[in-house]
């Protein structure tokens, strides 16, 4: 399905290319590809193809390295840039000169483009850019210029994909904002440089089978192959960080990993760090044990933890967020299963106004309660009734 | 619910509101819970296949969830596209409905721990799911 997607921007793609293409624009868009696939056979082709565009468009909007990798435009036929082995052979002889550069074989992973496609380009991309036009409008320019070749779609992925940057970016780099550096708005507090202890953890959980602990005998009648105490320990030693978000509100790395199932949300995919989302939503499964739940009880069960990169993926999407979130709001209650608590909250409503991010802290601890997107419903009863939480836990704890 | 849907009013909301105009919320919420209504009512067999993995003892609970809140990434994605393009769809008369059958299983991914064990876990899911089939199943 998703190929015939590319056929609409280009019918001279070989099926191979079609495929390479496919396969790699899929590659991290599962869920939505998925979607698409999965999509029940008796529907409506009108809303299909809606869909499908949809999903296509969506996925042009998605920040892709491998197509920012793969985009680099190759130095002209007559030019070849010497290594540093070849510039000492030919320093060293002579009589080597004149010599015939080599001509570089094309490939597939290069973009060619005339003089004249390059001017096209560059003014379709500084209209897109600077938001005169809509991707939907460049991609026709682009066809409408010529413009067939699959590399040239890879290109418009990359455009695109800068375009889209600053909403996923974690932090700024320091040459875009040298005095938030400078300032130590993105360090870490404190910074601290811990080993990675899980590494050793799952060193020992080796040959684990059933994806729960190294074998059912050594688990106790709870199904624990831990200590309270080693867990404890290996937990509090793998994420004893936090980054600052403002005086009042701080992201712990324990907290942190705790909420890594919404990691997905803040556009992080598991994937990318060896986990799935199904043995992310194992912690939150955990977090119903009274007295050292979540985390504790995860790593008890011989669970491998999220590793430390992970975590600061996570936490460094939430500061990003907060720091330009729109809607800020303290004392908004948070109905949860134990009760209600008091948060500080910040919001970032999607282009539409439809849903969005909330990401909340509790004030009596100052650390996270959540950070994720959040649909229609949940963001507006946020937004119009100041509350977060379902329904079913306002209605229980409120009339206390 | 779906039958007071006006797909040309919908457009001309999206339109007045993408502009910056005042419009009338109420009204463009009650219209943006139908157009989600009609996603998740395209992927209905999904869901009906998820929940039976379940009782089937197929699916694990960190599975289910994982399925679970991955879909509604993928409505949401799908949802603020549409909605941002003002591209509308046709809602089946059923979505509507299918969208409130469905609230209480989406419920179960708010919150940060899941509050239900495991028998009442399943318990849960079987009512919800039966509901949900004889409801696609009448006429």
């Amino acid at each position: 399905m998703t190929a015939l997607l590319y056929y609409s921007i280009s019918s001279d793609l070989s099926k191979d290319e079609i495929l390479e293409i496919d396969e790699r624009v899929a590659r991290n868009r599962e869920a939505a590809y998925l979607f698409v696939r999965k999509l029940p056979s008796n529907g409506k082709r009108k809303a299909k193809r809606v869909f499908v565009y949809g999903i296509f468009l969506f996925q042009l909007g998605q920040p892709l390295v491998p197509y920012a990798a793969a985009v680099m435009m190759p130095l002209p036929p007559a030019i070849h840039r010497l290594s540093p082995i070849e510039q000492d052979k030919i320093l060293s002889n002579k009589n080597s000169y004149p010599q015939i550069a080599p001509i570089i074989e094309e490939k597939m992973d290069k973009m060619v483009l005339t003089d004249e496609q390059i001017e096209d380009l560059n003014l379709i991309c500084y209209k897109l850019q600077k938001g005169s036009i809509t991707i939907d409008k460049a991609i026709l320019e682009l066809r409408a210029g010529g413009f067939y070749d699959w590399s040239t779609l890879a290109f418009i992925i990359y455009m695109f994909s800068l375009q889209q940057g600053d909403s996923f970016q974690s932090a700024p780099l320091p040459h875009q904002d040298p005095f938030g550096w400078l300032s130590g708005k993105y360090d870490r507090k404190p910074m601290p440089h811990i080993s990675y202890k899980s590494s050793k953890f799952q060193l020992e959980m080796a040959g684990v089978t059933d994806g729960m602990c190294p074998s059912p005998e050594m688990a106790d009648e709870n199904g624990f192959v831990m200590s309270y105490e080693d867990a404890y320990n290996l937990v509090a030693e793998t994420y004893s960080g936090y980054l600052e978000v403002n005086e009042s509100c701080k992201i712990t790395d324990w907290q942190a990993a705790k909420h890594m199932y919404h990691a997905n949300g803040m556009g992080i995919d598991p994937a990318d760090y060896g986990f799935t989302q199904q043995e992310l939503e194992r912690i939150r499964g955990e977090a119903r044990y009274k007295g050292g739940g979540g985390l504790i009880a995860y790593a008890r069960r011989g669970y491998r933890l999220p590793p430390i990169e992970m975590v600061r993926d996570y936490q460094f999407r939430l500061k990003g967020h907060c720091d330009q979130s729109p809607i800020k709001r303290t004392n908004v209650p948070y109905y949860d299963n134990n009760g209600a608590w008091k948060a500080t909250v910040f919001a970032t409503p999607n282009p539409s106004g439809k849903g969005g991010i909330i990401i909340a802290f509790n004030e009596s601890t100052s650390d996270l309660i959540t950070g994720d997107r959040q649909r229609r419903n949940v963001f507006n009863r946020f937004r119009y009734k100041n509350y977060l939480g379902s329904d079913k836990f306002m209605l229980k704890w409120s009339k206390n | 619910m779906t039958t007071d849907y006006n797909k040309k009013h919908h457009l001309q909301l999206l339109k007045e509101r993408s502009m910056g105009r005042d419009v009338n919320e109420n009204q463009l919420s009650h219209y943006d819970r139908i157009l989600e209504s009609q996603i998740e009512w395209e992927m209905r067999d999904q869901y009906v296949e998820l929940m039976e993995g379940v009782l089937k003892g197929n699916i694990s609970g960190s599975e289910f969830f994982a399925e679970l809140r991955t879909k509604n990434y993928s409505i949401m994605d799908t949802f603020e596209f549409l909605v941002s393009h003002q591209i509308l769809l046709s809602p089946h008369k059923k979505a509507s409905k299918f969208g409130e059958f469905l609230e209480p299983i989406n419920d179960l991914l708010e919150g940060e721990e899941l509050y239900l064990t495991g028998d009442e876990f399943k318990n849960f899911i079987q009512e919800n799911c039966i509901k949900i089939k004889k409801y696609l199943n009448e006429e």
